[in-house]
């Protein structure tokens, strides 16, 4: 039984154990030539399914990476001669892949990036790279290449098997990384950036991370290339490797590891026989093959195995105390707040206060600039001119995970979570604050904040933990946003628009837990309304937010019997 | 002094007639189109059919963009439909629709390298290096092209209509306006553009399967130091970009001056960074 659930958790033992026995049934030319080399490139297409597959980097240039370490490994063997030479030929070739993923990672995620940019950032790479190795032929042999590199001392069966027990060892550990809260910290990032960053991450440092390990694992395939090939020419960085790590990653199936792997094994196994058979047509009809996946079939040929053996994550919920971090009153203080673009000015110099333990409403008419305002706050749109003052930090043009680690959350209008991971893993990334989550060690068991597990309690979402949050309803997609938002401990929350979708009856619910989380965790509160006696039933104090200008502000009192109030805004709801 | 002059104005104008094509494909319909190099092979590889017939170089300027835009138009149902404003599947899908185009040239014309004749050999002297008028008529095109396009884009209801489409395509089908059509067209005439340049071009490089391969990422990185969207922000960035270039290839050697054009594309995105990410914003 046990051995069938740990079968049933991990499918690609079969596919080890299958690797296992493989030298003993085929012939030593596909053993020792067309398998090793294919293995070789497996652990390339794994690299890059960490950084494309599991974090959404979509590198064009990855064999730019493979191809510097095996050159710098080449360049180490033929040149210098001594006992060390093999030792040393194998840590920089694994060591500089590496280094130069951080760099390339370091220029790519701290400047202005986007999927574009890192696609045609990375596509120049592949092909700059090589024209840099020609340009140094006394190191790189220019066009000859590097001749003469010593081979394995195997013989095939040791070959493979050394080969094999490296791939075997290297995925494994990254089964445990992507596994890992950290793996799922990962997918996160590819999911939603947005998202995470509002949960206090950096994106930027993470997606590094992530990239370097990716150039890391290139750097245990380049090593491996040198003795196996004996040759190295300056096309091995270059754009076709690159193209076909693409290939055979989305055809294996990204975003599993072992898919990319068996996609590489097995097309670099049939190539051969199919290229002779048919020269030319067969790599069309691999392009032809690699648009339909990308079109109707994204997971790969290795999401139909998985099919086979679904996994059920079970989470666990362990309410404790609300961690507040002060008990002292909190303000938020905005300050002649100024938001233009160009010589639109949305916001015209906003002065305003929130204030902890307090449920305070902003309402206005559509267009407004109460998202803006939000926005602006949280550091997601920079503000032209003014201050934003949180407990006496300054805000203004900081980062939206600064702001979120200062404790000031924020909700979108339109509910934003990680569609792919389960609700759990959603709760889950959350309760880390911002901080990196251990990259070996799984999560099951939840901590969260009392009032928060009652939150979920109430919202039924403890019976599904296990479901991906893309199935969720609307209604409950609204709560779990509030969950995420409540799990990083805030002291103050800008809500917009919480209640936009949910029926009465939820509204009277969430109206009342808002109200009980203000008095008990001290919680400051500012509800983006529409909805004006939702407001009234909830709110301690309101503002008016009208054309970039808050025109009134007080009590609901005040405020709803506020001539100016009624002329501009409330006046068609009284009559 | 006045042939370095000559030099950079060529970069610039071969830049600007290999990239606004793709530039009015990824502004109207947000469509990466990573095979926009193998749709400029494409136009070389007519240029070639072309004069290998018999037929003038100048009638393959014609028939270049007319048969790379016809292609655009059959591809545009059965795979650019579905990757309207899709980035990350518009990227892979593109750029598997290369591949297939590399693969299907290199099938029917080998891999080797086919000449295609100048229009013209007649040229002038400078400083004793002779100087083709061929280059000048590249210029003279660019300068049309970007004025013809400036044109529709401001003054005519088309402009009015792509802009409209580029805004809110949701909205604008409300308005009756047939955004389907509108995508089709906009990438029939972007390829179709495309296409003129790889024929413009062919002369100068010769045609081979992998040729669009330097031309790609040129384009691109004009496009994002330049903005999406924006016709003079597209001219100014070919302008830096094709300069500098020139430049530094003359002074050093093409490898550098690949080099310099990605450190400065990404130093213009970047600083062009602030802005664009606060638009985003109020329009998201």
């Amino acid at each position: 039984m046990k051995i069938k659930r740990i079968i049933n958790e991990n499918p690609a033992l079969l596919f080890a154990v299958a690797g296992l026995i493989a030298p003993f049934f085929l012939s030593d030319y596909v053993v020792g030539d067309i398998l090793v080399k294919a293995m070789i490139f497996g652990l390339l297409a794994v690299s890059l399914d960490l950084a494309w597959g599991y974090t959404g980097i979509l590198s064009l240039g990855h064999a730019a990476f493979f191809g510097f370490g095996a050159y710098l490994m080449g360049i180490v063997l033929l040149n210098w001669s001594s006992p060390f030479t093999m030792p040393v030929a194998i840590i920089i070739g694994i060591l500089g892949p590496t280094l130069l993923a951080a760099l390339v990672g370091l220029v790519l995620f701290y400047t202005k990036t986007s999927e574009l940019y890192i696609a045609v950032f990375t596509l120049s790479l592949s092909i700059l790279f090589p024209q840099l190795l020609l340009r140094v032929p006394q190191w790189t042999g220019g066009l000859n290449g590097l001749s003469g590199i010593p081979l394995f001392p195997f013989s095939v069966k040791e070959k493979y098997y050394f080969v094999f027990s490296i791939v075997i060892v290297v995925i494994f550990v990254l089964f445990k990384i992507v596994r890992s809260d950290f793996g799922r910290l990962l997918i996160a990032v590819r999911d939603n950036e947005d998202r995470i960053r509002s949960l206090g991450f950096n994106t930027a440092f993470i997606r590094l991370i992530a990239f370097t390990l990716s150039g890391a694992v290139s750097g245990f395939a380049s090593v491996l290339f040198p003795p196996q090939n004996g040759f190295i020419s300056h096309s091995l960085p270059g754009f076709v490797t690159s193209t076909n790590a693409i290939v055979w990653t989305a055809i294996g199936g990204r975003g599993t590891l072992v898919g990319p792997f068996l996609g590489t094994v097995l097309i670099n196994w049939i190539s051969p026989l199919l290229n002779a058979q048919f020269p030319h047509l067969w790599q069309l009809f691999l392009g032809l093959i690699f648009i339909a996946v990308i079109i109707v079939f994204p997971g790969g040929i290795y999401s139909l195995v998985l099919r086979f053996f679904p996994v059920l994550k079970k989470f666990s919920l362990i309410p404790r105390a609300f961690t507040s971090r002060s008990e002292e009153m909190c303000v938020l203080a905005i300050k002649d707040l100024k938001v233009g673009y160009g010589s639109l000015e949305v916001l015209r110099g906003i002065n305003y206060e929130v204030r902890s333990k307090q449920l305070q409403c902003l309402i206005g008419p559509n267009g407004a600039g109460k998202s803006t305002l939000v926005g602006a706050i949280s550091g997601n749109i920079a503000p032209s001119a003014g201050q934003v003052l949180f407990g006496g930090i300054p805000l203004q043009r900081k980062s939206p995970q600064f702001i979120t680690r200062k404790g000031l959350a924020r909700t979108f209008q339109t509910a934003n979570l990680f569609d792919t991971l389960t609700v759990g893993e959603n709760i889950l990334l959350a309760t880390y604050r911002g901080n990196l989550p251990s990259i070996f060690h799984q999560t099951n068991c939840i901590q969260v904040p009392e009032s928060v597990n009652r939150i979920i309690e109430l919202s039924g979402l403890q019976d599904k933990l296990s479901i991906p949050a893309s199935l969720l309803g609307h209604g409950e997609r609204k709560w779990l946003e509030l969950i995420l938002v409540l799990c990083t401990e805030p002291r103050m929350v800008l809500l917009d628009e919480p209640t936009a979708g949910l029926t009465t009856a939820e509204r009277i619910e969430v109206g009342a837990l808002l109200k009980e989380l203000t008095q008990e965790a001290g919680l400051g509160l500012l509800l983006i309304e529409h909805d004006i006696d939702f407001v009234k039933s909830i709110a301690q104090e309101i503002a008016v937010l009208v054309d970039g200008i808050i025109i009134a502000s007080g009590s609901v009192e005040q405020v709803v019997n506020n001539p100016k109030v009624n002329e501009l805004y409330l006046g068609d709801i009284r009559s | 002094m006045l042939f370095g002059v000559l030099n950079a104005a060529s970069a610039i104008s071969i830049l600007l007639v290999t990239t606004v094509g793709l530039a009015i494909i990824f502004g109207v319909m947000g469509v990466v189109n990573l095979a926009h190099g193998e749709f400029l092979m494409l136009g070389a590889y007519a240029s070639v059919i072309v004069t290998s017939l018999g037929f003038s170089p100048w009638l393959s300027l014609l028939l270049a963009p007319l048969m790379v835009g016809l292609l655009a138009v059959m591809i545009e149902p059965v795979l650019i439909r579905y990757l309207y404003g899709k980035t990350m599947e518009s990227i892979l899908a593109t750029w598997g629709l290369g591949i297939v185009l590399r693969q299907v040239v290199e099938l029917i014309f080998g891999t080797r390298h086919h000449e295609a004749p100048y229009p013209t050999n007649a040229g002038f002297a400078l400083q004793n290096v002779h100087y083709s008028y061929y280059r000048l008529f590249i210029m003279l095109v660019a300068v049309l092209l970007a004025l013809a396009l400036i044109w529709i884009q401001r003054k005519t209801d088309l402009g009015v209509i792509t802009r409209a489409v580029m805004d809110n395509p949701s909205l604008a089908s409300v308005l009756g306006i047939n955004v389907k059509r509108v995508y089709l067209s906009a990438f029939a005439v972007g390829s179709a553009i495309t296409g003129l340049g790889g024929a413009l071009v062919a002369p100068l490089v010769s045609a081979f399967p992998a040729m669009g391969l330097s031309f790609v990422t040129d384009s691109f990185l004009v496009i994002l130091a330049g903005g999406t969207g924006s016709l003079p922000g597209l001219i100014g960035s070919s302008a830096l970009l094709g300069a500098t270039d020139s430049i530094i290839s003359y002074l050093s050697d093409p490898v550098m001056g690949g080099i310099v054009f990605v450190i400065l594309a990404i130093v213009v995105m970047t600083l062009r960074s602030g802005r664009e990410l606060r638009e985003r914003t109020h329009s998201g």
